[in-house]
C-alpha cells in the first residue's frame, strides 16, 4: 500500500513540477489564442488529481524484488555502456557489455565471452558495413 | 583503389595536394539530421557525387547526428574536435536562424569556419488556385487592412523558416509579425493539404515542395523570393522584389567546418566545393536535390553568413524571440 | 474499365522479372527493419536510395523496392511485440497486449498466424480502395480540418479506458505522464522551449523510438532478470496451431480494423499508430461481452496489425493523387521521385503512368510475397523463444542500444532509453500500464497542435470545434463511448 502512496506523492510532484514550470513560460508574443500553457496545464491538473487519489485510496503494493542485486548490476551495465561507447569504440564497449548482461542472466564465463564477441561482431558488421551507419571506432585500429 | 583514385584526382589538379599539404582520412559529413532529413541528403548526396567524379579521393562517410534540431553538431565540433581537418558538417538556413535566436547555447556563427553552399532553395508565397490574391500586392494590401485577418500557415514553428519569410513580407507591409494568424503545421505536405483544403489562405512554403501542385494548376505563386527569377516552371513567376518588396529568402545549404580547422584543410574543402560546382555533372545532381545554383565559397560566403545571422539577430530581437541575452 | 486498363499496365511493369526480384528483396529488407527497434522504415528508404541512385535503376522499380520496404515493415513489428513483449515499431506497441499473453500460452505461432493474415488482408483492401478511389478521397482527407483531428483524437483518446488495466487513476496518470513526455522541445505555436530543463539536447523533443525502446524493451529484460526469467519459462509450453475457425471468428475484426485503418491512413498528419489504436480500442469496447482483450484474444492482435498495414497504403492515397506526403516516411519516397527529376502532384497518374501503376499493381504483388513470406517463417520465428536467454537478450539490448546510437550518434539517448527502461521496470511491477504512456504520448501532442491550430484559425471561436458535420458525428461518438461504460453497469 505505502508503494502506491509513493508513486501518487510522485505523480502529484512531476504534476506540479509541470505545471509550475508551464506557468512560468515567458512567451514573447501571443501567436495562438491559446497559446503554450493552459494544455500542459490541464494535463498536470488531471494527473495530480489521479495522484491525490492514488495516495487516498491505495489498491497496490510494491513486490519486493525477488534478486535485489541483478537489476541495479544490469542498470549499471547499461549506462557504463552508454558512457564508454565513444572513447572505447563500438566493438569492445558493445561486447563487454554483452557479455556482462549474459553473466547476468546466467551464461557461464566462457558462453558469456562468445556471446559478447559475436554479438559485438555481427551488429557491426549489420550497421557499419551494411547499413553504411558509421559507428565510433574506438580504440580499435578499424 | 584508393591509391588510383588519388592519382587519378592528382592528374585532374596537378600538383594541388602538394600545394597544399592536406590530404583527407577518413573524412566524415555530420548530418545534424536522422537518415531521411534534409542535411542526410545534402551530406549522402553531395558527398556521393564528391567521390563519384574524384574531387575528394577518398570516401566520406556519413554521420548522422540529429540531437536539438542541430545543436548537439555544433556543441559536439566545439568541445570534441575543435580542430579536427577531416570533418565537416551540413547546414542550411535554419541553422543560421537558430544562431541567431541563440538556440545552439553559446555557439553561433563565429564558433565555425563557413566553408561554403552547395546550393539553395527560395521561398515562395503559395495561394490556391481560387484564392482573391492575385499578385503579392494584393496580399500586402489585405496584410495592411488587417493582418491578423489572413490566416498563414506552414511547416515550422514560430521563429522558423517559413514563419520568418512570411513575417519579412508582414513587415514590408508595415505591419508587426507578431500580430499575423500564423499556424504551424507538422511538415509541409500538411500545410500543403490545408492550403487546398481551403482551411489557410496562404502557404510561404519552399519551391522545390510546391511543383507539382503548380505544374497541376491547383495553387498559385504570387512571388518567389529570389534576386532573380528562377528557372523552369517558375520562370513566369515575378519575384517579391519586382513587385516592391524588398524581401528574399534563400535556404541555402552547405557545410561548415569546426572553429580550428587548420587553413591548409579549411583550403581543401574550400576549393572542393568551388570544384564541385564547377564539375559538368553537378547542375543535375543538385537539381535531384531540389536546389538551385548558389555558388560562394570561402571568405565572402563566411561573411554572407555573418551579415544574414546579423540581420536575424535583429529581427528576432525585434520581435522578441532571442533565447539567450548575448 | 480505364482503370483496369491503367491497372494492367501496372502489372506489366510490375511483373517485369527485374522489379519482381526488386519487390522480393523490399519485402524482406521491410520486415527485417520491422523487427529492428532502433530503425524505422524512414531510415531505411533514406539509406537504400543512394544505392538505387548509384545502382542507376529506373524511377519505377526503385520506387516498388522503397515502398516495399516501406509496407513491409508493416508485417515486422509485430514479431517481437507477440514473442517478446517488444514492439519493433510504434504502432505494433498496441499488439503487445494480447499478443504476449497468447505467446505466454504457447500460441506465440497462432498469434503470428492471424497477424499475418490480417496484415495482408488489410494491405490487400487498402490497395483495392486505392485503386479505384484514390482521388475522390484524396480530395475528403484534404477537406479534414483541424477542428475534425481534434474530434477525432477526442474520440481515440474517450476509448483509452479500454487499454487501462486494473486501476483507473493510474492509467491516467500514465496517459498524462505520455502526453507530458510528447511536449518537451520547442513549441511550435510560439517558439519557446518547454519542458527541456536548459538542455539543448532536449530542444527537438524526445524521440518515440527511445521511449519505447526504453519503456518495453529495457523495462522488460529488467522485470525478467529480477524475477528470474519465470515469464519466459511459461512462454515454451507448447501451444494449439491457428484453425480455420479461428481465422473466420477474426474476420469480421479484421475487416472493421481494415476500413478504420484505411481512413486514417488517408488523412494526412494521423497514421499507423492512431489505426492501431483506434481498431483495438473498438473491437475491445464492441466485444465486450464475449471477449477476453488484455489477456489473450486473437482478434486483440488480429486488429491493430491489420488497421497498421491498411495504413500505411491509406498514407500513400495522398502522396499519389495529390502528391502531398501524410507522413515523415512518404515524405522520403516522394524526395526519391523528385531525385528522378519527377515531379510528385495531381498529375502523376497522367504524366508518368508507369510510375504510378506500376508501384499500385507492386503493391498487390508485394503483399501476396509477404503472406508467403510470413507463413511458412511463423514456426522459425516463435523459435526464438527457444533461444537461451543468455544469448537472446543480451543480443537484443545490445541490438536496441546499437539502433538508437547509429542513427544518432548520441550517449544522451542511450542514457534517456535507461531512465525510460528503469520506468518501466517499476511501472511494470506496480501495475501502471504502459500503453497509456504510448497512446499519450501519440495523441496528446496531436491533441494540442490540432486545438491550437483550429482556434487559431476561428480566432479563438470555440464553436468552430463543431462547425462541421464530421466533427459533429465524432463527437456525438465521443460522449457515447464515454457515457456507454456507466449505462452498461446499470443495466447489470
Amino acid at each position: 500500500m505505502i508503494a502506491d502512496r509513493l508513486l501518487g506523492l510522485a505523480f502529484i510532484g512531476i504534476a506540479l513540477a509541470a505545471g509550475f514550470s508551464a506557468w512560468n513560460l515567458v512567451v514573447p508574443f501571443a501567436a495562438d489564442p491559446l497559446g503554450p500553457t493552459p494544455f500542459p496545464i490541464t494535463i498536470a491538473l488531471v494527473m495530480g488529481l489521479c495522484g491525490a487519489i492514488l495516495v487516498v485510496q491505495p489498491v497496490h503494493g510494491f513486490e519486493r524484488p525477488e534478486r535485489l542485486t541483478a537489476p541495479p548490476m544490469l542498470v549499471g551495465a547499461m549506462v557504463l555502456y552508454a558512457l564508454s561507447l565513444v572513447p572505447l569504440g563500438f566493438m569492445p564497449a558493445t561486447a563487454l557489455m554483452a557479455a556482462a548482461v549474459a553473466l547476468l542472466f546466467s551464461a557461464k564465463p566462457t558462453q558469456a565471452a562468445v556471446v559478447g564477441i559475436v554479438t559485438a561482431l555481427v551488429l557491426w558488421g549489420l550497421f557499419d558495413k551494411l547499413l553504411d551507419l558509421p559507428l565510433p571506432k574506438g580504440i580499435l585500429p578499424f | 583503389m584508393n591509391r588510383r583514385a588519388l592519382l587519378a584526382a592528382s592528374a585532374l589538379v596537378p600538383a594541388f595536394a602538394q600545394a597544399q599539404g592536406f590530404t583527407p582520412q577518413n573524412p566524415e559529413c555530420i548530418a545534424p539530421a536522422a537518415p531521411g532529413g534534409g542535411f542526410d541528403l545534402t551530406c549522402r548526396l553531395t558527398t556521393r557525387v564528391m567521390q563519384e567524379q574524384n574531387i575528394v579521393p577518398v570516401p566520406i562517410r556519413t554521420q548522422n547526428m540529429p540531437g536539438g534540431i542541430g545543436a548537439v553538431a555544433i556543441n559536439h565540433i566545439n568541445a570534441q574536435r575543435p580542430r579536427d581537418p577531416n570533418v565537416i558538417v551540413a547546414f542550411s538556413t535554419g541553422s543560421w536562424l537558430n544562431m541567431a535566436q541563440g538556440r545552439f547555447g553559446r555557439f553561433a556563427e563565429n564558433d565555425v569556419r563557413w566553408i561554403g553552399a552547395i546550393g539553395a532553395d527560395y521561398g515562395v508565397i503559395a495561394v490556391k488556385a481560387d484564392s482573391p490574391f492575385r499578385t503579392l500586392a494584393d496580399l500586402v494590401a489585405a496584410f495592411r487592412a488587417n493582418v491578423a485577418g489572413v490566416p498563414v500557415g506552414s511547416s515550422g514553428a514560430v521563429g522558423s523558416q517559413d514563419w520568418t519569410k512570411i513575417a519579412l513580407v508582414a513587415r514590408a507591409a508595415g505591419q508587426d509579425p507578431r500580430r499575423m494568424r500564423y499556424v504551424p503545421f507538422e511538415g509541409g505536405g500538411a500545410a500543403m493539404a490545408a492550403l487546398l483544403g481551403g482551411h489557410i489562405q496562404v502557404f510561404p512554403g519552399d519551391a522545390s515542395e510546391v511543383g507539382g501542385q503548380l505544374d497541376a494548376g491547383a495553387i498559385r505563386l504570387l512571388a518567389v523570393m529570389s534576386a532573380e527569377r528562377l528557372p523552369g516552371r517558375f520562370a513566369n513567376i515575378p519575384t517579391a522584389k519586382e513587385q516592391g518588396v524588398d524581401v528574399e529568402w534563400p535556404i541555402v545549404r552547405g557545410f561548415y567546418g569546426p572553429p580550428q580547422m587548420p587553413d591548409a584543410a579549411y583550403n581543401y574543402w574550400v576549393d572542393a566545393i568551388r570544384r564541385l560546382q564547377a564539375h559538368p555533372t553537378w547542375p543535375e545532381q543538385r537539381n535531384a536535390q531540389g536546389l538551385f545554383e548558389f555558388n560562394m565559397v570561402g571568405e565572402p560566403f563566411a561573411a554572407l553568413a555573418r551579415q544574414r545571422v546579423g540581420e536575424y539577430r535583429q529581427l528576432a530581437r525585434d520581435v522578441g524571440m532571442v533565447q539567450v541575452a548575448q | 474499365m480505364e482503370t483496369f486498363a491503367a491497372l494492367g499496365g501496372g502489372f506489366a511493369v510490375a511483373l517485369q522479372p527485374h522489379n519482381l526480384a526488386l519487390a522480393f528483396i523490399g519485402c524482406i529488407v521491410g520486415t527485417a527493419i520491422g523487427v529492428l527497434p532502433g530503425i524505422g522504415p524512414l531510415n531505411a528508404i533514406a539509406l537504400l536510395l543512394p544505392f538505387c541512385l548509384a545502382l542507376r535503376l529506373p524511377p519505377e522499380s526503385a520506387l516498388i523496392l522503397l515502398a516495399a520496404v516501406y509496407y513491409g515493415s508493416g508485417y515486422g513489428g509485430r514479431i517481437t511485440a507477440i514473442l517478446l513483449n517488444m514492439p519493433g515499431e510504434p504502432s505494433a506497441v498496441l499488439t503487445t497486449l494480447d499478443g504476449h499473453p497468447l505467446a505466454k500460452q504457447g500460441r506465440g505461432g497462432a498469434a503470428l498466424a492471424i497477424t499475418g493474415i490480417g496484415s495482408f488482408i488489410g494491405a490487400t483492401l487498402s490497395v483495392i480502395a486505392m485503386t479505384f478511389l484514390s482521388v475522390p478521397l484524396a480530395r475528403v482527407a484534404v477537406a479534414f480540418s483541424p477542428a475534425d483531428y481534434v474530434a477525432l483524437i477526442a474520440f481515440a483518446l474517450s476509448l483509452l479506458g479500454a487499454v487501462g488495466g486494473v486501476s483507473a487513476p493510474k492509467a491516467w496518470a500514465a496517459g498524462c505522464l505520455g502526453i507530458m513526455l510528447a511536449l518537451i522541445g520547442i513549441d511550435s505555436g510560439t517558439g519557446v522551449e518547454r519542458f527541456t530543463m536548459g538542455s539543448f539536447e532536449l530542444l527537438g523533443g524526445i524521440d518515440f523510438t527511445i521511449l519505447a525502446i526504453g519503456l518495453f524493451a529495457i523495462g522488460e529484460i529488467l522485470l525478467l532478470i529480477e524475477t528470474r526469467l519465470r515469464a519466459q519459462a511459461e512462454a515454451l509450453h507448447g501451444g494449439q496451431r491457428l484453425t480455420f475457425s479461428e481465422v473466420v471468428f477474426c474476420i469480421p475484426a479484421m475487416l472493421r480494423a481494415s476500413s478504420i485503418g484505411f481512413v486514417i491512413g488517408v488523412l494526412p498528419g494521423a497514421g499507423a499508430s492512431v489505426a492501431s489504436a483506434l481498431s483495438y480500442t473498438t473491437e475491445k469496447r464492441l466485444n465486450e461481452s464475449n471477449g477476453k482483450f488484455g489477456q489473450g484474444d486473437l482478434r486483440g492482435v488480429a486488429a491493430p496489425e491489420t488497421a497498421d498495414n491498411a495504413a500505411q497504403i491509406g498514407n500513400m492515397v495522398p502522396m499519389l493523387s495529390l502528391g502531398i506526403p501524410g507522413s515523415g516516411t512518404t515524405a522520403v519516397l516522394l524526395g526519391a521521385l523528385l531525385m528522378y527529376n519527377i515531379t510528385p502532384g495531381p498529375l502523376l497518374f497522367e504524366q508518368r503512368p508507369e510510375v504510378a501503376w506500376g508501384l499500385i499493381a507492386s503493391m498487390y504483388i508485394g503483399n501476396c510475397m509477404l503472406l508467403l513470406l510470413n507463413l511458412p517463417l511463423v514456426g522459425i520465428f516463435a523459435r526464438l523463444l527457444t533461444v537461451p536467454p543468455w544469448v537472446l537478450y543480451p543480443g537484443v539490448l545490445a541490438l536496441s542500444f546499437a539502433g538508437v546510437f547509429a542513427v544518432s550518434n548520441s550517449a544522451f539517448d542511450l542514457l534517456l532509453a535507461v531512465a525510460f527502461g528503469v520506468m518501466g521496470w517499476l511501472f511494470r511491477k506496480m501495475e501502471i500500464p504502459l500503453v497509456p504512456i504510448i497512446l499519450g504520448f501519440v495523441l496528446g501532442r496531436m491533441l494540442e497542435d490540432n486545438l491550437r491550430r483550429a482556434l487559431s484559425l476561428s480566432g479563438g471561436e470555440v464553436s468552430a470545434l463543431v462547425a462541421s458535420p464530421v466533427s459533429i458525428i465524432l463527437w456525438v461518438m465521443t460522449l457515447a463511448a464515454v457515457v456507454w461504460p456507466f449505462l452498461r453497469k446499470r443495466h447489470g
